[in-house]
């Protein structure tokens, strides 16, 4: 080989020297100059992971400032998709067997979010300590799965107006998709039912985030940034705690005590109690209920099933969601109508033997003899009624039903309120097919007059009736919620007492009918065992409504004090039988709670049970809105105080963003608003 | 002797090597100083192993360029059958590394025989095909490429597919050099491509290899396993930008999303702490290195020291095309490290003899002419 061909061949090395390293330049430079910015991108998004850190949700008050649902701090085991390496079949399995899943499940799960791998899927809500431990000695093993502190809901009283409250459950696609706009995310926790539903806007809160700075297999190396997560707005409930208490425990009592009974089948009921002179709501309880802390960590299936096959129906809210005759508590309005159209006076005379000559009968076989109006009631005597009914007729019994507000939903905030059946001409008019079944004949007007045949009536909706007829013929709108009040303190939202209707009935008639309702306790009433030496004067009505699809309904109604009501109760158990023997007792419970006496006192004379009951004379409405006064200020104090609880919440560093939240979530209608 | 060496040694060329391996060394520590899992809890564990080896290979260099090159070619054929004996023994005895065999371990000291194996067979080659006067025929390329052939058998046995490519580089460097003709050669890449290359790929090749070796094409085909390596490679070589994210800084590299960052992929670390202009600084000293090889090719006279030069300028050109192109998504993955610079005594030992035999042929130059 000659010198000159070597020479050649070394210059074609070198051009491949150049050729290549010409590569290597250009490629670096259009990664490195042209698309520089793209991989820086690219490397943020490697090394930050945006954590979110869960608003707590708005906490729930009583009236007088006490809360009754809050959030604490819990641990939910999730695992964070971008950190899962190679292994994960392995890290699925061993996490699985730590926290009950199968490896397949968890795929599964993480598969669901795979469009959003930065977002931690979250497996095991509220775990235990034991399980978090457990995970924390694996540590290593299980990459790819972290541990999240967030604030849970807990309902600090179990199983306490459940059906009021409602519960929490992961948010579905249709509300994803519905919400999305609203800052919704597929990880999040939405009220189902209740007032958690209801006011979910309100009470979410506004979530905020970590950013943190993660090494390759998701480590946190350190905190680059946050936004303190805003806390829901709270609820200031129209619930007074005690009573609520008593209500649930008296019913729950009573119901597991007649089982026993001659009606064992009494597995339901439900007591309302609210405030004659606005309508708010001081008591609800429905049973059979359920804790609404068991749907915290998301409830087994196994579970749900057996509470949706539960053929008592615990989610149905017996105050407002089932409707059925009244029986006699509604010769109130039978006797209103009477007395208001003047077809009885208080010196008419009735005689009841037991049956009258259209061969209906009385509840008493053999008769109550002689009565007036006022005996009428406390007898209970459906004779007396069944001649009132046919001499007001149907049309204006209708008419008097109606206008205390029967027949339609009272329009309480909770959603599914039944609206019940008032019937009359028209209404067999128009649901009856045969020629001979649309006449109204005179016997259903007497049935409807002692609260019977089609009449169809929920708890909620008597209470508002027993509570016109205590405040002199107003029918409020019942509400179970007061104000919404920013975590700062400030009232997003109040409600006052609105009037559905006024009857127009003259003082008299209702005084008849206290009247009467305070025989009922009184001797010889059908009442009078359940509030023998009780300390308040009550005015009562028992019913006991006859039931086709088992034992007879047990109602009861109640005023409290009797001379200026401040309180109405209703008691319905389902197949209780007589209200006198199984409702009263309950109410018994309730007021005495309500009005802080003793059960004890029942051994104690007449004299001095009356201090007592001076005492809660001396309620007068005057020194009440003294003692309101004071609750206000308990309650407006308390969201600032009880969010630094909270061990989640930063110090309440508000963006400025927060002012206009509250404003925009203000002018929101909350869909039961809606509803009206 | 000294002194004529001082004046006759490519002070350039020397004074590259070093700061190469002087930025290979930050390089190291920054991609291992923070690794407690890696280093032992030694911050430092990592850059001082490298510097003992460069200390070691420089010290075999400096021996090195006291005897004449060419007595080394006079050893060319048991030169060549120990370094087949011990590609031998690795797959007999070798400890696994990576999937491959290919560590030989004396006592503690270990190494990867196949680096070591490319000297000796650059040297054998060089001694065969200068001897040879039939290159521009089938024949004459036939006992070349048998002699090739064997070590590089042997290193695909373990697998280790990458450290075998480098002998095609090497054998088709010398052997235009040595005069085979163009058309001989590109029929031998032909063959190598339609034929060689299947047959080895699926019959030699482990799956996970394969897999390797073709993901660079769509990494984002599998972007959690084997495209994992390529993707984040490429983020951090790009988000260097222009300047880079600052020594020690690169995020890429300390947060570990780099893997094998201190060993084959230390270009990005590199890339992403100082960018562009110290990616330019890098590949600069490379192409001068390279460059100065040629130059020493062009003032040697003898055909056995210019093949020698050849053997050496084709394997650092073939290592810094791949190791690069890899790490910058234009190669497939084959794990070869990047001379000088990355992690690993085998390597850079046998680099820097590499370089010594560059600088005897340089020195003896002056030698023959005085």
């Amino acid at each position: 080989m000659t010198s000159k061909e070597l020479e050649s061949r070394l210059k074609k090395l070198a051009y491949v020297l150049v050729g290549i390293f010409f590569i290597l330049c250009a490629r670096l430079w259009y990664m490195q100059i042209m698309n520089g910015d793209h991989y820086a991108t690219l490397a943020e998004g490697n090394r930050i992971r945006r954590i979110p850190v869960t608003a707590p949700r708005g906490i729930f008050y009583d009236r007088n400032g006490k809360p009754l649902v809050s959030s604490r701090l819990s641990f939910t085991v999730s695992i964070l998709p971008t950190s899962l390496t190679t292994n994960r079949d392995q890290v699925f399995r061993d996490l699985g067997a730590i926290i009950g899943m199968k490896q397949e499940e968890i795929a599964r799960e993480v598969e669901k979010s795979a469009d959003r791998p930065f977002e931690p899927v979250r497996l095991l809500r509220d775990a235990s300590a034991e399980v978090i431990t457990q995970i924390e000695e694996r540590r290593l093993d299980l990459v790819g799965v972290i541990v999240e502190e967030m604030p849970v809901r807990s309902y600090k009283y179990g199983e306490f107006a459940s059906h009021l409250f409602g519960y929490l459950g992961k948010i579905s696609e249709r509300e994803l998709k519905e919400w999305k706009n609203e800052g919704y995310r597929m990880t999040d926790v939405v009220g189902k039912t209740g007032l958690e539903r209801v006011y979910e806007k309100y009470l979410k809160g506004q979530d905020g985030g970590e950013q943190v700075e993660v090494d390759a297999a998701g480590r946190p190396i350190r905190l680059l940034g946050f936004a303190d997560p805003i806390p829901g707005n709270d609820l200031v409930l129209t619930i007074d705690q005690k009573t609520q208490q008593a209500a649930e425990k008296a019913l729950d009592d009573q119901l597991s005590a007649m089982a026993k009974s001659k009606y064992p089948n009494a597995k339901a009921g439900a007591v309302v109690v609210l405030s004659v002179k606005t309508g708010q709501v001081l008591a609800m309880a429905s049973k059979p209920g359920y804790d609404p802390n068991s749907f915290v960590g998301g409830i087994s299936s196994e579970e749900l099933e057996a509470m949706l096959q539960n053929p008592y129906h615990p989610f149905t809210s017996r105050a407002l969601q089932v409707a059925e005759p009244p029986g006699s508590i509604f010769k109130l309005v039978t006797a209103t109508a009477a007395l208001e159209l003047g077809k009885v006076t208080l010196h008419d005379k009735f005689y009841c033997t037991g049956k009258d000559r259209y061969g209906k009968k009385c509840w008493k076989v053999g008769g109550h003899g002689e009565e007036n109006l006022v005996e009428g009631i406390k007898n209970s005597c459906n004779i007396v009624f069944y001649e009132l009914g046919r001499r007001v007729g149907i049309d204006e019994l209708a008419r008097y039903a109606k206008m205390y507000g029967l027949g339609k939903p009272t329009g309480f905030e909770l959603p599914g309120e039944k609206a019940g059946l008032v019937p009359d001409r028209e209404w067999k008019r128009e649901n009856f097919k045969r020629a001979d079944n649309k006449v109204w004949y005179e016997a259903e007007t007497m049935d409807v007059a002692i609260g019977q045949g089609a009449l169809q009536t929920t708890p909620l909706q008597m209470a508002t009736v027993v509570s016109a007829v205590g405040n002199g013929g107003t029918v409020y709108r019942p509400y179970v919620v007061q104000k919404v009040v920013s975590p700062e303190g400030k009232e997003l939202k109040s409600f006052e007492p609105v009037v559905n209707n006024q009857l127009q009935a003259s003082t008299d008639t209702f005084a008849v009918l206290r009247q009467g309702m305070g025989a009922v306790t009184g001797i010889g009433g059908t009442a009078h065992s359940a509030f023998a030496n009780f300390p308040i004067e009550v005015g009562g009505k028992t019913g006991t409504a006859q039931n086709s699809q088992g034992d007879d309904h047990a109602w009861f109604a109640g005023l409290a004090p009797l001379n200026d009501p401040e309180v109405a109760i209703i008691v319905f158990l389902e197949q209780g039988g007589a209200g006198g023997g199984f409702a009263a007792p309950v109410a018994r419970k309730v007021l005495a709670a309500y009005f802080g006496v003793e059960q004890e006192t029942k051994e104690t004379k007449k004299e001095e049970a009356k201090p007592s009951k001076s005492n809660a004379e001396a309620q007068t409405p005057a020194a009440a809105s003294v003692a309101a006064e004071e609750k206000k200020k308990i309650v407006s104090s308390q969201p600032k105080q009880e969010p630094k609880q909270q061990p989640k919440q930063q110090q309440a560093v508000v963006p400025p963003s927060s002012g206009q939240t509250a404003e925009t979530k203000q002018g929101k209608e909350v869909p039961a608003e809606d509803q009206n | 002797m000294e002194r004529r060496l001082a004046k006759y040694i490519d002070w350039g060329m020397l004074i590259a090597i070093l700061a190469l391996i002087a930025i290979g060394l930050v390089a190291i520590f920054s991609a291992t100083h923070t690794n407690k899992g890696l280093n032992y809890g030694d911050p430092f564990y990592f850059m001082k192993r490298q510097l003992v080896s460069a200390v070691i290979g420089l010290g075999i260099g400096f021996f090195m360029l006291n005897f004449d090159h060419r007595s080394l070619g006079k050893l060319a054929w048991p030169i060549y059958y120990v370094s087949l004996a011990l590609l031998a023994v690795v797959l007999v005895v070798g400890r696994e590394v990576n999937g491959a065999k290919s560590w030989l371990y004396i006592g503690p000291f270990g190494m990867q025989v196949s680096e070591l194996a490319k000297v000796g067979v650059i040297i054998s080659l060089a001694q065969y095909l200068s001897q040879k006067e039939d290159l521009d025929t089938w024949r004459g390329l036939f006992g070349a490429l048998l002699l090739v052939g064997a070590p590089m058998f042997l290193i695909l046995l373990q697998p280790d597919f990458g450290t075998a490519m480098v002998f095609v580089g090497i054998t088709f460097g010398m052997l235009f050099m040595a005069g085979a003709k163009p058309a001989h050669l590109w029929t031998l890449a032909g063959i190598g491509i339609l034929l060689v290359l299947p047959l080895g790929y699926f019959f030699l090749l482990k799956p996970y290899q394969r897999m390797r070796l073709l993901i660079f094409l769509n990494p984002y085909q599998d972007a959690r396993g084997f495209g994992y390596n390529i993707i984040q490679s490429m983020i951090a070589v790009g988000s260097g930008r222009l300047f880079g994210e600052g020594i020690l800084r690169g995020r890429q590299g300390q947060l570990n999303f780099l893997p094998e960052h201190h060993t084959d992929f230390i270009f990005p670390v590199i890339a992403e702490e100082t960018g562009f202009i110290g990616c330019m600084v890098v590949l600069g000293l490379f192409f001068y290195i390279l460059w100065r090889i040629l130059h020493v090719i062009s003032e040697s006279k003898e055909l056995y020291s210019n093949l020698l030069c050849t053997g050496i300028f084709s394997m650092f050109l073939f290592h810094i095309l791949i190791n690069i192109g890899m790490t910058i998504g234009i190669m497939p993955i084959t794990g070869i490290p990047l001379p000088f610079l990355s992690y690993g005594g085998s390597s850079l030992i046998t680099n820097l003899i590499s370089i010594a035999l560059v600088l005897n042929v340089y020195v003896s130059r002056q030698k023959i002419l005085f």
